[in-house]
């Protein structure tokens, strides 16, 4: 019995210990490329880990920068799980940023307790619209949803730079006008940037969760995406559940736009997104396409990147050392194949 | 090949490091006979790019680098740092790390992250945040903005004055006011020079595609257009590479280009962004920026000159040269105010008589 | 220029010279992308070898002094990257999406990475002597086609012999029968003896290799610098071309083409006077991938065992664990083409 339960907890523990070495193997590998330039990297590792958790401003940021990377990977998660590819959460989030900001000048007038959820509501329903494009091509035309949604991703951010430089320029700065300040979204920890939009991510995350787990909707999408022969078969509404679900993905990476312009710049900025819909997908893939596990790895890439700023605040080595940290460590957990072997 | 040059760089930059250690001990020894009234001052940098890319970023930093020579004078030893390429986001997360730190001054050099500053200053009141190019200044937050249509008004009016084909063109990354302001100041430079010259602009949507940068180049060349004004980043290297391989002409922004491509960069409409930045941060760190003044700063305050190509500047008539030059001075002493227009062709109907009018 | 002279040659000559040039680099990732996915890979990862090429062929043309040894550097660099990606997916059974994205987050930062910190420290900018036009004589003056297609640079001319060369490799060789095969049937070629994974292998290698020389095409050819961010894009859009072009190697260039014109028209319209142009005018030539995709190459659809690692059976030295069952449910994969 005993026997039997000391294996259990190996099993158990197993995955954190592989997670672990491959995080030591990417770190070792990472450093190869700073040795030439005559830097230690133990001690660019060790900026990193202050730049993300050295203080409570750090925290909050590392919650800050997770917050998109949550909505986005949950995104690519709910498209994922129904077999189709969402590689436009990018330009999704756009469009759920434009949204808001339209409504953020809030020119029909509408009351403060009114005006933010509407706003949220938009962001939600212009993503979902963008998406909801590729979906019809595919499911319809049987046009690649790869590639449609990443030639959108290329038209939202060219409408994006022409709605701030021209008719909603703000007159100086390469960003729209601000928005009301009853579009602002509550603050969470005073003197931070953390806001309200970290709790609707959280709330999102478990709210597919239980979708996904508990809804004869979340069983029939799971089942497509394992067998849709078997889905057809069974008489599941097939283009229906793709078609909404594929939407509703649109619309996350849209709530993603909508905290970014509400809750942390409250205007659309040029170049609003760092490329957060493609870390959704690495974060979706780290996750097992679980959404709960996304939050979790969602906050650790955020650290990670939070990390680096301060690593080249203190040691002038360039920012993108993280990206290759962070590529090489996914990459050998795909040569290892860690994902696929069931802890 | 390969191994030797890398090897080659890599003593120089051991070279160099022994070159700081050997100045910076030097420094402390000097500090150390006077540091009875010596003050230690932290500043950090945050450009857009970073501060090696011959253009933009870099020429805020050598700002930077001249300020703390100029403070070192008067006793202030300043110490620099900076965080280069960030998105808005993160560059409000690096200003705000700064703050925490004691920083005394922050110099966000780049128009996204105007909010950065405004939203950092207000929660760190005993650090000065600069901004470039933003629409206010309040408290410890001070806008500077090089006010580039002066000057390209001038290398428009040179443009002009050199084009042969009656047609001169502008390349712009963006349709953003700032830079708006500078490609249509150019082409109401080429008109103030020559009123019946064609003018065309482009904007690419970039500040780093440098291959549609050349391709938008080629059209305007290709429209009969013999000289060409980059309001470009790094994307100039594009526009450069068009006019060379054409046989044409370049007028480079914000840093003195000629060096990359001494056959085509006739002159460079430089921003005298070092000058501007040493000028604010030397202000901040002693204290002197008059509270909520925008420094918009143009020629009238020494901000905007023009570099000429050393080997080209012989190919331009000395009648030519000499009207320039009375031009930059008419404009320095306000006799000819150049306006900030926002709306690209704007220059086209724009009346010519209204320039000199008060 | 006005409106009216839309109507003229003169307005088209030059703008068919400038979608040739915008094309070429294109071309070249597309066709290699083109052989790639025939063979079942799908490299997403092409903008990051793209950079890559860029970074590798700009250094190395810098350092030695000749652009043909930075395009070979590049291809090299190319060729490299796609093996790892390759090893991936191929022979550890990753997903290619997955794989490709990681592959351009790791090749764009290590192209920025060695271009800020080899130049940084030196504080020097660089730049390569443009490569000069080459006039094909005779071909050059012929009406309306001579300009554009036979006045280039000479990378251009080796576009006209790499299609034919494509196509024969693809659509007449042995070698192109079983990489077609793979695509379709992996089974069948497995039956038949060929080792599946090193064939796919081949294609792979082969689509790095030309989307590192399309990156220093670019770079060295085009510029003669390097920019970080200075493909901008160019990856994705040569992924859309392969779809565009149907996978084969003469439609693909054709697409690459009227990609390139497309793009060029919007800038030269802006020269003629339109003020600003719309997004819808800038986004065109995405709107036009969309539709085609959509509408023309939509039906064909992907190879059929494209991103389907191949669980090798006849070939392998050992027993090989088969590709586990319960992946399909960590990373499923679009199953049907209607």
């Amino acid at each position: 019995m005993s026997v039997h339960v000391d294996s259990a907890v190996t099993e158990r523990w197993r995955p954190f210990a592989q997670g672990t070495g491959l995080v030591l193997a990417s770190m070792a590998l990472t450093g190869l490329v700073l040795l030439p330039i005559g830097i230690n990297p133990i001690g660019a590792y060790a900026q990193i880990l202050k730049g993300a958790f050295g203080s409570v401003n750090a925290l909050t940021e590392d919650l800050v920068y997770a917050t998109p990377i949550i909505l986005t990977s949950l995104s690519v998660i709910i498209a994922f799980r129904c077999g189709l590819w969402n590689l436009g959460s990018d330009g999704q989030l756009y469009l759920g940023a434009i949204a808001t900001v339209g409504l953020g000048f809030n020119r029909f007038g509408m009351l403060p307790p009114v005006l933010l959820p509407v706003m949220a509501v938009a962001a939600f329903a212009a993503g979902a619209a963008w998406a909801a494009v590729p979906a019809v091509l595919r499911l319809r035309f049987g046009a690649s949803e790869v590639i449609v949604t990443i030639m959108m991703n290329f038209l939202a951010v060219t409408i994006a730079t022409y709605l701030v430089g021209g008719p909603w320029a703000s007159g100086i700065t390469p960003a729209t006008a601000p928005i009301v300040s009853a579009g602002f979204l509550p603050i969470l920890v005073p003197g931070t940037r953390l806001n309200a939009n970290f709790l609707v991510a959280i709330a999102a995350a478990a709210l597919l969760s239980f979708v996904l787990r508990r809804t004869v909707f979340g069983y029939q999408l799971r089942t497509i995406g394992q067998n849709i022969d078997a889905a057809r078969y069974a008489g599941m509404p097939v283009n229906k559940i793709r078609f909404v679900s594929f939407s509703c993905a649109g619309g996350l990476a849209g709530l993603a736009g909508f905290g970014e312009v509400a809750g942390i710049y409250h205007n659309l900025p040029n170049g609003l997104s760092p490329g957060f819909g493609y870390t959704g997908i690495v974060v979706a893939l780290l996750a097992r396409l679980n959404p709960l596990w996304a939050v979790i790895v969602a906050f650790a890439l955020a650290a990670l990147s939070v990390g680096s700023g301060g690593m080249q605040r203190a040691m002038g080595i360039p920012v993108s050392l993280v990206s290759i940290l962070e590529a090489v460590l996914i990459l050998l957990v795909l040569a290892t194949r860690l994902l696929e072997r069931r802890a | 090949m390969r191994l030797t040059k890398m090897r080659r760089w890599k003593m120089a930059t051991k070279n160099v490091k022994r070159l700081r250690i050997a100045l910076l001990a030097g420094t402390a020894s000097l500090l150390a006979t006077t540091s009875l009234w010596a003050k230690d001052v932290k500043v950090a940098y945050i450009p857009c790019g970073q501060v090696n890319d011959g253009s933009w970023s870099e020429a805020g930093y050598d700002g930077v680098k001249a300020a703390k020579d100029a403070l070192a004078k008067s006793g202030t030893n300043v110490t620099i740092d900076y965080s280069e390429s960030l998105s808005p986001s993160q560059a409000e997360v690096a200003a705000r790390d700064y703050a925490t730190k004691g920083y005394q001054t922050v110099i966000l050099h780049c128009g996204t992250y105007a909010d950065a500053a405004y939203n950092a200053g207000k929660d760190f009141p005993n650090t000065n945040f600069l901004i470039v190019v933003a629409p206010k200044s309040v408290k410890n937050v001070w806008t500077y903005i090089p006010a580039m249509q002066d000057i390209s008004f001038v290398a428009g009016y040179l443009a002009s004055k050199m084009s042969k084909s009656g047609a001169v063109g502008v390349v712009a990354s963006f349709n953003f006011s700032n830079i708006t302001w500078q490609a249509e100041g150019f082409r109401l430079g080429a008109r103030y020079g020559n009123p019946k010259i064609k003018t065309f602009s482009n904007y690419i949507n970039s500040f780093d595609d440098a291959g549609k940068a050349k391709e938008a180049a080629q059209a305007e060349i290709d429209s009969g257009a013999d000289v060409i004004y980059s309001a470009t980043d790094q994307a100039s290297r594009g526009i450069y590479a068009a006019a060379e391989t054409n046989g044409n002409l370049a007028i480079a922004s914000y840093s003195d280009q000629s060096k990359l491509a001494p056959k085509t960069v006739l002159a460079s409409a430089l921003a005298n962004i070092p000058l501007l930045v040493e000028n604010m941060v030397t202000g901040s760190v002693s204290g002197t920026l008059v509270a909520d003044k925008v420094y918009s700063v143009g020629m009238a305050g020494g901000i905007g000159d023009l570099a000429m190509n050393p080997d080209l500047a012989k190919t331009v008539p000395p009648d030519v040269a000499k009207e320039v030059q009375a031009l930059m001075v008419s404009i320095k002493s306000g006799e000819i105010k150049v306006p900030a227009l926002s709306d690209p062709g704007q220059s086209e109907k724009y009346d010519l008589a209204a320039l000199k009018a008060k | 220029m006005t409106w009216a002279s839309l109507l003229e040659l003169t307005f088209w000559i030059p703008l068919l010279a400038a979608g040739v040039r915008v094309a070429t680099p294109l071309v070249f990732a597309s066709l290699g992308e083109a052989v790639s996915e025939r063979a079942g890979v799908l490299n997403v990862g092409l903008e990051g070898m793209m950079a890559l090429g860029a970074i590798v062929g700009f250094l190395v043309a810098y350092w030695t002094g000749h652009s043909w040894a930075g395009l070979l550097a590049a291809a090299m660099a190319g060729l490299a990257a796609s093996l790892v990606f390759g090893f991936l997916t191929i022979f550890r059974g990753a997903d290619q999406i997955v794989t490709g994205i990681v592959m351009n987050i790791l090749l764009l930062g290590l192209a920025s990475f060695l271009y800020a910190s080899i130049f940084a420290s030196a504080h020097v900018v660089a730049q390569l002597a443009a490569i000069p036009v080459f006039r094909v004589p005779w071909l050059s003056d012929l009406p309306v086609i001579g300009r554009p297609f036979f006045a280039q640079s000479p990378i251009v001319y080796a576009v006209y012999l790499l299609i034919p060369l494509f196509w024969f490799l693809l659509e007449r060789s042995p070698w192109g029968l079983s990489v077609r095969a793979a695509g379709e049937n992996p089974e069948a070629v497995d039956s038949a003896g060929i080792n599946i994974w090193f064939l796919r292998l081949q294609a792979a290698a082969i689509g790095g290799a030309m989307a590192g020389l399309a990156g220093a095409i670019l770079a060295v050819v085009q510029i003669g610098a390097y920019v970080d961010g200075m493909i901008a894009g160019r990856g994705f859009i040569a992924l859309a071309i392969v779809v565009f072009g149907g996978w084969r190697p003469w439609r693909v260039a054709v697409a690459a083409l009227l990609f390139g014109v497309v793009d060029a028209f919007q800038l030269r319209l802006q020269v003629s006077g339109a003020a600003i142009p719309s997004p819808f005018l800038i986004g065109l030539p995405y709107i036009l991938t969309i539709i085609v995709v959509a509408f023309v190459a939509g039906r064909a659809g992907y190879p059929a065992a494209i991103n389907k690692p191949y669980p090798l059976r006849h070939f392998s030295r050992r027993q090989r664990k088969p590709i586990p069952a319960d992946r399909a449910a960590i990373h499923p994969v679009p199953q049907e083409h209607s």
